[in-house]
């Protein structure tokens, strides 16, 4: 995808059909939506090809999920308030689908270059911190040199809770999912994963 | 077109159509072979963004045919292939990066008399989808 450049508007031109910022590798929010609504068929290549599309529609299925579910009782009470929380979500998801920096694998042979791109790992630390019961993970950053081999990085994961759920046995959860999956999908060197917790959630059952 | 030929850049009526088709048809090859190795679970675009939204409106202008995702590049004795997929998320990613390599290599490199250098990219790493 490419970057973004505001600076190129021209101002008072009239507005696009869509804004770039709002395009994922061309798509629309609402098209990868719809897409998904069909059960994402017919098939449609443009998108299954491309990896921000693919990455943006596993989140939107996550974050229907969870409109689906606990947040959807918490919208009945406090609707501005989960508005915005969703909107955070996309936008966070939006930004982390970019593919950012390129992680090295190593290969013996030098006529081969493997990697995992930043984008990805992103996309695997929501996924695997969704999986913890009672947690959304709203963010991550890797920071250190990725692109080094060897180079000592820290995760920071940003996440939510469900009210109730304790929340030191949660982030130590996470901490866990993440440290796994990082060792099986990357050969990072983590030095670090820190966990913050900025939100606590209703649960449908309204524990309140 | 003379020292470099990307597949996919047979709309550009160069004049050596005949090269370019047959990295067309290698970069075919080579994502239907991808298609297959354990813990892939899409090819994804490789090519650069340029060249696919080129060829993209090339396609919708002539109809296009099925296309090649696999970047396939040949500069003099040469042969560079790139390869962005899906993988995974059961299985150790550097493992199946590794079986795509293996996969590009031999393909590629069967008869070419090429020097082939391979890129392999993981861009999303997710469970398989339903078939």
């Amino acid at each position: 995808m490419s970057d973004h450049d505001d600076d190129a508007r021209v101002p008072g031109a009239p507005p696009q059909p869509a804004d770039q910022d709002e395009l994922v590798d061309g798509r629309t929010l609402d098209e990868l939506e719809d897409y998904l609504d069909r059960g994402r068929t017919p098939r449609d290549p443009g998108i299954e090809a491309s990896a921000e599309c693919r990455l943006t529609l596993r989140a939107l299925e996550r974050v229907r999920g969870l409109s689906l579910s606990a947040l959807e009782d918490e919208a009945s009470r406090l609707p501005s308030r989960d508005d915005t929380w969703i909107a955070g979500l996309i936008e966070s998801i939006k930004a982390e689908v970019v593919g950012g920096r390129d992680i090295p694998l190593r290969h013996p042979d030098p006529g081969v270059r493997l990697g995992v791109t930043e984008a990805a790992v992103r996309g695997l630390l929501r996924q695997v911190g969704d999986a913890v019961d009672g947690v959304v993970v709203r963010s991550s950053e890797l920071d250190g040199d990725v692109t080094e081999a060897d180079a000592p990085i820290e995760v920071t994961l940003t996440m939510t809770a469900r009210y109730g759920v304790p929340l030191r046995e949660a982030a130590g959860a996470l901490r866990a999912a993440a440290v796994s999956a990082l060792a099986l999908h990357t050969e990072l060197r983590i030095a670090a994963v820190h966990v913050v917790v900025d939100d606590v959630w209703l649960d449908e059952g309204g524990a309140s | 077109m003379s020292t470099e030929d990307r597949a996919s850049a047979q709309h550009d009526g160069a004049p050596d159509d005949g090269a370019a088709a047959e990295l067309d048809d290698l970069s075919l090859d080579l994502t239907d072979a991808l298609r297959g190795v354990e813990g892939v679970v899409e090819v994804l675009d490789a090519r650069p963004v340029v060249v696919a939204a080129i060829t993209a409106v090339a396609d919708g202008i002539d109809g296009g045919g099925p296309r090649g995702l696999v970047d396939v590049v040949r500069t003099g004795g040469v042969l560079t292939v790139a390869a962005s997929v899906a993988t995974d998320v059961g299985q150790a990613t550097p493992d199946t990066l590794a079986r795509v390599a293996a996969v590009l290599r031999d393909r590629a490199g069967r008869g070419s008399g090429a020097e082939v250098v391979v890129s392999v990219t993981s861009r999303v790493i997710e469970p398989p989808l339903p078939r």
